[in-house]
């Protein structure tokens, strides 16, 4: 499993540090990193409550390679 | 919120469950090495079998809660882990003291006609339990020293 980049980048487009976003999420910073560095795979509870965080799509933040239709 | 009761999210709870497991087989796997002992006769009834046991059982607990801090996954509140670690040390320095005295001054052996005897595992068992305050000290320590974001 890779980085998950498009989940930097949105944290960093909100302006929010991994410690924000968990706090958000109700989870630890450490897994917010170990998510965007590809070291865990999150369920999809913890996607939906991230994307809705971040105000995104699951694809926008979860989908590797191009979004699907 | 995803966050439960315990205080633990969905990662640590996966990573808990795993340390349990590796807990449990050091348990079998120790005590399955003491029946191997046992059997070569480098440990008889006498010289300390059972406590022998209560090192696997410290042993287990050790792979438990050096796991735990490793992966900052405590099953207790912050203020409650602190005092845990602090009653672990004073157990285990006095354990160790005591072992330490009595093989120095010649009141125990550690060997007994070829085979290990009790002060032996009582002082390793000692050991072990200064591992997990000396562990959560440095991991403490480490994560002064770290940034607040990883990169």
């Amino acid at each position: 499993m890779g980085k998950n980049l498009q989940l930097k980048a949105a944290r960093a487009a909100k302006d929010m540090t991994q410690a924000d976003l968990a706090a958000a999420v109700g989870v630890t910073r450490q897994t917010i990193n170990a998510i965007e560095k590809g070291d865990y795979n999150p369920t999809i509870k913890l996607c939906v409550a991230i994307c809705k965080a971040l105000g995104r799509s699951l694809d926008e933040l979860f989908w590797e390679g191009e979004p699907s239709c | 919120m995803l966050k439960k009761q315990d205080n633990l999210d969905e990662r640590q709870d996966f990573i808990r469950n795993n340390i349990f497991k590796h807990a449990f087989l050091t348990l079998l796997f120790s005590g399955f090495a003491i029946e191997v002992m046992r059997m070569m006769e480098l440990v008889t009834e006498e010289g300390g079998v059972p406590h022998l046991f209560t090192f696997c059982a410290a042993l287990s607990v050790l792979v438990l809660f050096v796991e735990m801090i490793h992966h900052d996954i405590y099953p207790i509140s912050e203020k409650t882990q602190r005092f845990t670690y602090i009653l672990l040390g004073v157990l285990g320095a006095t354990l160790t003291g005591l072992n330490i005295y009595e093989l120095a001054s010649g009141e125990a052996a550690a060997f007994i006609g070829g085979t290990l005897n009790s002060p032996l595992f009582s002082l390793a068992t000692g050991i072990l339990f200064l591992l997990p305050v000396i562990w959560y000290t440095i991991h403490k320590l480490q994560q002064k020293k770290e940034p607040q974001e990883d990169a």
